[in-house]
């Protein structure tokens, strides 16, 4: 062991990983004027993207603005880097509708290194090997360089813990390609608890551009309707140049070759024992598990502008690199196709997180927080997600503030910490609007309303504020507005009805009334309406109303029939009490014992927890 | 804590203890080992097996003996309650019973049950689910065969079976509409909307199902009553006697009668049913009287079957019956046997829909064995409160002859063959029973709700697709199945159950 000196420095908050969990929890605790840093390993950008190359997405979407209304970073990076904008779910309904972009991921990281290097963040290349608690209660961070002491560390390390890469037979430690990897888990931290089994993860094979023939797929452009992130960029403009992204399908030529190599492939012959998102599988989990099925969408994705390479989205694999390249060209468009990064799995160690607070401090060690994928979730939204909630809190417990902790009912992501720190994960965590009780009302349109109180919590007093607020008072006017016009039967006004196809107007009909109606398009018949009598509204606050104008009714009654499940979700149980129940099943007793649920709802969310327990203790409330 | 105390162990007398009889058996359950049986019993080598009856003396502290016979223990999980269980069969006296279970508490900690306390740590310990519970209620309180059948059945699980299918069907209505809107770019859109077409036509037809056996009320089901009306002196009471004396059922009613009606229990084709003669229907100053009319127009509108007894030789203002004529099941004419009966018969009444018409013939002394006075009336006590409107006197003319009230008169082979009243009213009770009604009430409003639920989201269904607003009303109709299967059941609902209970079930 060698030494090396130690700073004198000591950080208030310290950030362990500089992707997309680190920069957020780095960026927001830097708000507070604390002394703030990311330790990152030397030669990886901030913010990289080493899986599919897009920002957003159903629910995803969501936290990404959600982020964005609470200061989060996310927004303004993917803007700035966005070639290709969608709105997904546009056919079925406001409520479920969220933008993704695209990004160009060489200057997506750019952007995130430029906006760190603005701030007072210190970026720290080093490579940690060895934390240790001093008796001053200093996190110390041992580096190659130095020596790095911390009063809150918040450990972002993604799929470095353990890592294992595997390409068809070859097996390499990293976290991702051409990275080493970190040291794993239990040699930094002894006493965290990770989970048994290890998580696994991958990714397509990476593809030359002058190889792809798009005439032979579907072209997706950009959708210039779709909404910037940011909340600075309102307007639709793009900060970059647009490209289209390009759709195809596997056939039976291709997974036939997957099928005939199946001992070729780590995931079925035993190679990988980590456990895999069910929601997003391998072309080769896709090949054995639904062998009636011989079709699967492709979406061919550019990287970036200027590089070379397109992400085939929906086949990732740890095929050999022969077979990864003799299913691809029978793919329609890539039968030329030439490769240039082969795809692989990643196998990591993830950290069990019923032993976090909903702050995601860990419960055994005091100002140790943990976010990201090394928490088993997947995806760069929830990563974020999870940063923000981990940095906030460790700024506030820094100042010795109130922990902010974000309702379920209100977010996705507190939707998202609260399933983490109550649920066993037993595969990578993704957000979906399904796991959402409350989906009609946590929507993109309305995140800045959403977010507004717990911006007031934190009191930072960015123009943000002054944004929220002037959004939030105009909504409010135009809530009333539309409440308060009315249609009388009127020629003028029955003809107006058909004109802008608004049905029909037999008696005296607020404008509000009109918007609920079921055939109508409330965000369409308000703009059109709000022409109609010269009145000017910006376009996000006319959408917000519109929407919430049109599902308040189903809102309120969801609000209601939830009223009485609500009261008895909120009502607080005591786990302990369960476990000395000389009744309950040994099952169900480990289960609570590991999730040490505190309210009747984290009690029935359980999975596996059997209806005659939870009549057994709703019964006791 | 829960609906019930702490967890101490539990003793109750399980028999009942109305009368004397020559076995009783108390229970306990929930203790922790044997420890105590030993010393009861003075034996404490004794190797004691489950399930496996023992012959014992049974001891108090000063060695007295409390009472003697078997006992059997039931290791838990494997018991009724699902914790240890040992059943006592002594002595039926109540006084032996009550002095064995006060002993029990004294001596050893043991809890007195509260009702219903076994079910419920039955229910708490996963060995029964709440619809058995509630099978287990219906069974032990049963008035009917129908009621016990619908217990059994309950106990078995069928119905619970039933409603897990339905809950399957559901989650996949709502996993697809959820694959919709979280997966739509990596499914065929095409392909979810095919399923969910599918798959919510399958509960349609599951819930139409089950919503058919909802259709009733439940108390004419479950206690199914025949109800006689008609003016007075039609020969109502008569009728009744007839029936009871032919139909005695061995169940008797413990409420006794009322100066208003009265009634019996009397069994017909193997069903259990209440029979009831009202107090004449007609217009009167009197006001206990009409106290007893109102009364008897109570147990009217509730009654299974209703018959109106009519005599067709009395002057009968039919406008002021008619509101009464025209929910009656049956129209009884009396003395059939008559010379034109049938023109006397009121043309109005017999051109009346949906009515089944019997008539009765002669009924003579050989039937009854002298004439019918209050004296020797076979019916129920307090017969005599009817005010003496039966009597040999008072009526116009002799009544019906054989065992049934039937087809009486000069029409012979070759004629339509009449109804018979007894297979007329078991007929309509069977034709009720198979379409297999549901026999808890809580069950029949749930399911009501679920229907609703599902309609409007079927019917929303039919007409916008915005999954977020069907997802929303999906959610809705979980939540009705969830407490149909009890997955969260109100307090209330707990209540209800285990305050139906007697102590020791």
């Amino acid at each position: 062991m060698f030494y090396v000196e130690q700073s004198e420095k000591i950080f208030d908050i310290l950030v362990m990983g500089g992707g997309h969990a680190g920069l957020e929890a780095a960026w927001i605790s830097h708000q507070f004027d604390l002394k703030v840093g990311i330790v990152s390993l030397p030669g990886v950008g901030l913010g990289s993207a080493p899986c599919n190359p897009a920002v957003g997405g159903v629910g995803k979407g969501q936290v990404v603005r959600e982020l964005d209304a609470l200061g989060g970073l996310m927004g303004k990076l993917a803007d700035r880097s966005g070639i290709q904008y969608r709105i997904l779910n546009e056919s079925k309904g406001y409520a479920v509708q969220s933008t993704r972009v695209q990004i160009d991921k060489e200057l997506y990281s750019k952007v995130a290194e430029e906006e760190i290097e603005k701030s007072s963040i210190e970026v720290i290349r080093d490579k940690v090997d060895r934390v240790f608690k001093d008796s001053n209660d200093l996190f110390n961070l041992v580096g190659e360089r130095s020596v790095y002491r911390t009063k809150k560390l918040v450990v972002t390390t993604g799929t470095f813990l353990g890592g294992k890469l595997h390409t068809g037979p070859e097996v390499v430690d990293g976290g991702r390609v051409g990275q080493s990897p970190s040291e794993s888990l239990e040699n930094l931290f002894s006493g965290i608890e990770t989970l048994k089994a290890r998580f696994k993860t991958g990714t397509p094979p990476r593809i030359l551009r002058h190889s792809i023939d798009f005439s032979k797929m579907e072209e997706q452009p950009s959708d210039d309707r779709a909404e910037n992130f940011h909340w600075e960029n309102s307007d639709q403009a793009r900060k970059s140049k647009q490209v289209s992204c390009y759709l195809t399908r596997t056939n039976e030529d291709a997974l036939s070759i997957i099928r005939e190599n199946r001992e070729k492939s780590p995931i079925f012959n035993g190679q990988i024992k980590g456990i895999g998102p069910r929601y997003c599988p391998s072309i080769e989990d896709k090949a054995f598990r639904y062998l009636d099925r011989n079709t699967h969408h492709v979406f061919v994705e550019p990287e970036g502008l200027d590089i070379d390479t397109f992400y085939p989205n929906g086949i990732s694999t740890s095929l050999p690199k022969d077979v990864q390249l003799e299913f691809l060209q029978k793919i329609p468009g890539l039968e030329q196709a030439e490769i240039a990064v082969y795809g692989y799995a990643v196998e990591y160690d993830v950290v069990n997180t019923l032993r976090l607070y909903q702050t995601m401090e860990h419960r055994e060690v005091t100002g140790l927080y943990f976010a990201g994928q090394v928490c088993g979730t997947s995806g760069y939204e929830e990563a974020g997600g999870q940063g923000y909630i981990a940095g906030v809190n460790a700024a506030l417990a820094v100042l010795q503030r109130n922990p902010l902790i974000l309702d379920r009912r209100v977010s996705y992501i507190g939707v998202m910490i609260e399933d983490l720190v109550t649920n066993e994960r037993d595969e990578p965590y993704r957000l979906f609007t399904a796991r959402s009780e409350n989906r009609l009302f946590i929507r993109e349109d309305n995140s800045i309303e959403r977010m507004a109180s717990y911006r007031k919590q934190l009191g930072l007093n960015k123009p943000i504020d002054h944004y929220n607020d002037q959004f939030l008072q105009l909504s409010k006017d135009l809530e009333e507005i539309c409440h308060k016009t009315q249609f009388l039967p009127t020629k003028e006004n029955i003809s107006l009805f058909g004109q802008l196809d608004l049905g029909s107007l037999k008696e005296k009909t607020s404008l509000s009334e009109v918007l609920q109606r079921s055939i109508v398009d409330p965000v369409k018949a308000l703009k059109e309406v709000l022409i109609c009598k010269g009145i000017y509204f910006p376009a996000n606050v006319l959408k917000t109303v519109a929407i919430s104008i049109k599902y308040s009714g189903y809102i309120a009654r969801e609000a209601q029939d939830n009223e009485s499940l609500n009261k008895l979700e909120a009502k607080k149980i005591n786990w302990e009490s369960l476990l000395e129940n000389s009744n309950l099943s040994f099952e169900c007793k480990q289960r609570i014992s590991k999730i040490k649920p505190s309210t009747f709802g984290q009690l029935r969310r359980i999975e596996g927890i059997r209806p005659a327990t939870l009549t057994f203790v709703a019964s006791g409330l | 804590m829960a609906v019930f105390g702490d967890d101490k162990p539990i003793v109750a007398i399980s028999t009942g203890l109305k009368e004397k009889s020559a076995l009783g058996i108390v229970r306990v359950s929930g203790f922790v080992n044997l420890d105590f049986l030993k010393e009861l019993t003075g034996n404490a080598k004794r190797v004691i097996e489950a399930r496996q009856a023992y012959f014992s003396r049974f001891y108090n502290t000063s060695g007295e003996i409390l009472d003697e016979g078997l006992f059997t223990f039931f290791q838990g999980p494997h018991s009724f309650t699902g914790e240890n269980i040992v059943e006592f069969h002594l002595h039926g006296n109540p006084l032996i019973l009550q002095r064995f279970c006060d002993y029990l508490v004294d001596k050893f900690d043991f809890r007195l049950a509260e009702p219903g306390e076994f079910s419920y740590r039955a229910l708490k310990n996963e060995k029964l689910n709440l619809t058995q519970v509630e099978g287990l209620d219906l069974l032990l309180n049963a008035n009917s065969s129908f009621g016990l059948s619908a217990g059994t059945k309950l106990l078995n699980n069928d119905l619970y079976r039933d409603y897990s299918a339905l809950r399957g069907v559901f989650l996949e209505i709502k996993a697809t509409i959820e694959l919709l809107i979280d997966f739509a770019e990596d499914v065929g859109e095409e392909e979810a909307w095919a399923k969910l077409e599918k798959d919510t036509k399958e509960f349609e037809d599951l819930i139409e199902g089950l919503h058919k056996r909802t259709s009733g009320d439940l108390t004419k089901i479950l206690s199914p009553s025949i109800v006689l009306v008609g003016p007075t002196n039609a020969g109502k009471s008569t009728l009744f006697n007839r029936l009871v004396g032919e139909n005695r059922a061995i169940v008797s009613d413990v409420h006794g009668t009322t100066r208003d009606y009265i009634s019996e229990y009397i069994s017909i084709n193997g069903s259990s049913f209440k029979l009831i003669d009202t107090a004449g229907l007609r217009e009167t100053g009197e006001k206990i009287e009409k106290e007893g009319i109102e009364r008897s127009l109570d147990v009217f509108k509730k009654a299974f079957y209703k018959l109106f007894v009519c005599n067709p030789f009395h002057s009968f203002d039919f406008d002021y019956y008619e509101a009464t004529l025209k929910e009656c099941d049956g129209i009884l004419f009396t003395h059939s046997d008559v010379e034109d009966f049938e023109s006397k018969v009121k043309e109005k009444m017999l051109s009346m829909p949906n009515k089944t018409f019997f008539k009765s013939g002669p009924m003579g002394a050989v039937y009854f064995g002298g004439p019918i006075g209050p004296s020797e009336m076979n019916g129920p006590r307090g017969a005599k409160d009817d005010g003496g409107s039966i009597g040999p006197d008072k009526l116009s003319g002799p009544m019906g002859a054989k065992g049934n009230i039937g087809p009486i008169g000069p029409k012979e082979s070759g004629a339509p063959k009449e109804p018979i009243l007894e297979d007329v009213i078991s007929g309509c009770y069977e034709a009720i029973l198979s379409g297999n009604p549901i026999a808890i009430e809580r069950h029949r409003i749930e399911i009501s709700a679920i229907y609703d639920a599902f309609n409007e989201f079927s019917n929303t269904y039919k007409k916008i697709r915005d999954s977020a607003i069907l997802s929303s009303l999906v959610n809705r109709l979980g939540a009705r199945l969830d407490s149909l299967v009890g997955i969260v059941s109100p307090q209330e609902v707990l209540d209800h159950i285990f305050s139906n209970f007697c102590i020791g079930k």
